[in-house]
């Protein structure tokens, strides 16, 4: 190796200067990703302490993560006669490397997990239109025995026109298929997903049948609401399949009320709320459902 | 080589180490139960607000939210016995919960669930000691030709086998009715009476009192009775408080008369079985009007928990939604004024123009010597005319073939062996409604209804 002339030696040090270029550019588009979550979650809502630390703790590991491959990795390819030494120096600083990499990668999955949606503790002044219980299907019965029946088959899933059902990220309820209306309603003649539903954790029931079923109920968030604005609206109202939501006049507005006892949790109101980003009417789900 | 692949070996466990931690403690982080939203009073968090006490003769602490044993979820699986099982999981969690919110009255009756409440309640309660709840149950001694002392001594000591304790709080006669006469009969000349406050001098009953169901005779019957009584349970809500009839008395007055007579009152029926928790969409747009984020409900509650005389008001929450707003509503209770009660009572007025029938779903009636399922009928008839009051512009064309569909098949809410067709004014069941409903009567108009929605002249 102490044969390397100057000009080859020379030549290494330029193209591993090159190289290190590269991998700093790469590692400053990854942090600027991650740096863009931070600003999104920023922009839609104000973040608690919580999830701040979290993103700060990615920027800083995958910081400390860029310098510490820009300088110390790439650039510790140097003549052999140091290599043993510096082998057991690169094993433990791989190790670092690795170690700090693997937790900013959780730490940015944790990110990715609450900016989906998932476990997100809002402490802001607009409450967060998030059904505290999982919302099912009509014919499910309970969620406990949902979830004891359920195999997870996904057929629901594909079945359902409306793409309303989709499989639980959360981890305890993982991939078991849940409600959400905030793109779509459950509409009161389908009832497709009791139909495919082979193990029995959807009833077989009928249209009919569902009249009968309250699956959750519908609450109104009145700082979300846009007619607090001076913006009337009667949206809710107006697709409420059976009349549970009426106006009534409150002060100067006109607000909607819930009749809780007939509401059968269809979200019809909540996905036709033209209120943004936050829904001013949702449906709070029934751990069991119950007869209306 | 060896010395490369020892640092690989401990870099890997490393890795996975660190990786495991990582992500366990990730996933750790979930939010803490929350309180559903729409609720005003949920907004302060758990654990701080107190239930409001009452103090009791004895001078004990009692909670003015009570639990009512009559209503506990039942198990819905099971084909043929779906909703007759209690779901005794179910009625642990719901004590545990209460019980940690500072409800510490409980009550429950021998014929509750079929006798199944006692000993659910008795399972429950205990993993609690002792002293930290009080129980009261009754002696349920409906059979007219079992009214013996001895009969009366089983069922006193079935109940505390069935709820695994040495002394019962509070004892009632469960459901004094009309007529003085019966009363006499059903506890007096047999010497029931008598051994019941034996028992209460040894010890074994701490409370002595009745529940009360019967005519306005029948009450001062029992309260000028030489007994000396130390509580009485009436039905109390601001529907019933200005409501009077002989046969019937308000409210108001049997409240009056047992202040007057420092009796404290247990209050059952506070929601009239549900219906002031579910009103009609008028009724509840004048409630909404008033305030918009209170709940009927709530409304209820706090009109009887306002009484000063009122010492725990018994509901039975089959939910755990229910126990948690029930909760709320009474940690701490806050008094309704003098405005709002004006405007109950005019609220109750304009519900009597509904001719819903007044059932609370209790099952004193049942079993029907003719199989009738007496409750599931009225249910029936109720939702119907629930449905006749919404105007169909209001609902999705949809909707209303589908509810059609399903209230135009009786079959689908009330079987067919138990439908009211099958009625033959026995009038086995009349003397048991605690509401006074002419069974038979309505059974009729049942018949009525289903004969014009199968002619679809509706």
């Amino acid at each position: 190796m102490e044969s390397h002339t100057k000009a080859a030696r020379a030549k290494h040090a330029a193209s591993s200067r090159v190289r290190s270029f590269w991998m700093g550019v790469i590692t400053c588009f990854l942090f600027l990703i991650c740096l863009l979550l931070i600003l999104d979650e920023f922009v839609e809502q104000p973040l608690s302490n919580k999830h701040y630390l979290s993103y700060l703790f990615t920027a800083v590991f995958l910081l400390i993560a860029s310098v510490y491959v820009l300088f110390f990795v790439l650039l510790d390819r140097k003549p052999a006669k140091k290599k043993e030494k510096k082998e057991v120096i690169n094993a433990s600083r791989r190790g670092f490397l690795t170690l700090s990499t693997s937790l900013a990668q959780t730490s940015t999955v944790d990110g990715v997990r609450r900016k989906m949606g998932e476990g997100i503790a809002a402490i802001t002044k607009k409450r967060n239109p998030k059904s505290k219980n999982p919302i099912l299907p009509a014919g499910a019965v309970s969620f406990e025995q949902y979830k004891q029946l359920c195999t997870v088959c996904g057929a629901c899933v594909t079945a359902c026109p409306l793409h309303i059902l989709s499989p639980s990220l959360a981890f305890e309820n993982l991939m078991l298929p849940l409600l959400s209306f905030d793109h779509g309603s459950c509409p009161i003649d389908c009832v497709k997903c009791n139909d495919v539903c082979a193990t029995g954790a959807l009833e077989k029931i009928t249209p009919a049948d569902k009249t009968d079923i309250q699956i959750g109920y519908a609450v109104w968030l009145r700082e979300n609401c846009i007619v607090i604005k001076d913006k009337p609206c009667h949206k809710c109202e107006e697709v409420c399949p059976n009349g549970s939501i009426q106006m009534i006049q409150s002060g100067r507005f006109q607000i909607p009320i819930i009749n809780t006892g007939r509401c059968i949790g269809c979200g019809a109101c909540q996905a036709n709320c033209p209120a943004s980003p936050l829904k001013a009417i949702y449906v709070e789900g029934h751990k069991e459902h119950r007869k209306s | 080589m060896s010395s490369k692949n020892t640092m690989k070996r401990r870099d890997f466990l490393k890795i996975i180490g660190v990786g495991t931690a990582a992500v366990s403690s990730v996933a750790y982080t979930k939010a803490s139960e929350k309180a559903p939203f729409g609720m005003k009073a949920f907004l302060s968090p758990e654990g701080t607000p107190q239930m409001t006490m009452r103090t009791d003769a004895a001078g004990e602490k009692i909670s003015l939210l009570g639990y009512g044993g009559m209503r506990w979820p039942t198990k819905q699986t099971g084909g043929n016995t779906r909703g007759e099982i209690i779901d005794q999981d179910k009625v642990n969690g719901l004590i545990e919960y209460a019980m940690k919110h500072g409800i510490n009255y409980y009550d429950t009756a021998p014929v509750y669930h079929g006798g199944q409440s006692e000993h659910a309640m008795g399972i429950a309660l205990s993993n609690y000691p002792r002293e930290s709840f009080h129980i009261a149950t009754k002696l349920s001694n409906f059979d007219a030709s079992k009214w013996t002392l001895e009969n009366a001594k089983e069922i006193y000591e079935n109940s505390f086998k069935q709820l695994g304790v040495n002394y019962i709080d509070f004892y009632l006669l469960h459901s004094v009715g009309p007529g003085k006469d019966s009363f006499d009969q059903r506890f007096v000349n047999n010497g029931i009476l008598d051994f019941l406050v034996s028992e209460r001098q040894k010890g074994k009953i701490k409370h002595l009192g009745f529940s009360f169901h019967g005519d306005r005779e029948s009450f001062l019957h029992a309260l000028n009775s030489n007994i000396k009584w130390d509580f009485v349970q009436i039905q109390l809500n601001y529907f019933d408080w200005t409501q009077d009839a002989d046969n019937k008395p308000s409210a108001s007055y049997m409240y009056e008369e047992l202040v007057n007579r420092h009796l404290p009152v247990v209050v059952m029926e506070p929601l009239l079985g549900g219906r002031l928790a579910k009103l009609n969409d008028k009724i509840l747009a004048e409630l909404k009007k008033r305030d918009p984020e209170l709940s009927p409900a709530s409304w209820a509650f706090r009109f009887v928990g306002s009484l000063p005389g009122v010492l725990t008001t018994l509901s039975g929450m089959t939910y755990m939604e229910h126990l948690k707003e029930d909760i709320t509503v009474f940690s701490p209770l806050k008094a309704v004024t003098d405005a709002d009660k004006n405007f109950l009572q005019e609220t109750a007025v304009a519900m009597m123009k509904y001719p819903v029938i007044p059932c609370t779903g209790c099952r004193y009636c049942m079993p029907c010597p003719f199989g009738l399922d007496i409750p599931a009928n009225f249910a029936y008839f109720n939702k119907c005319l629930e449905a006749g009051n919404i105007p169909a512009s209001k609902q999705s064309a949809n909707y209303v073939k589908a509810r059609e569909a399903f209230l135009g098949n009786f079959s689908k809410s009330v079987r067919e062996k138990k439908q009211s067709i099958h009625c033959t004014a026995c009038g086995h069941c009349l003397p048991l409604c605690p509401q006074h409903i002419k069974i038979p009567d309505q059974m009729k108009r049942i018949n009525t209804l289903v004969q014009n929605l199968k002619n679809n002249t509706l």
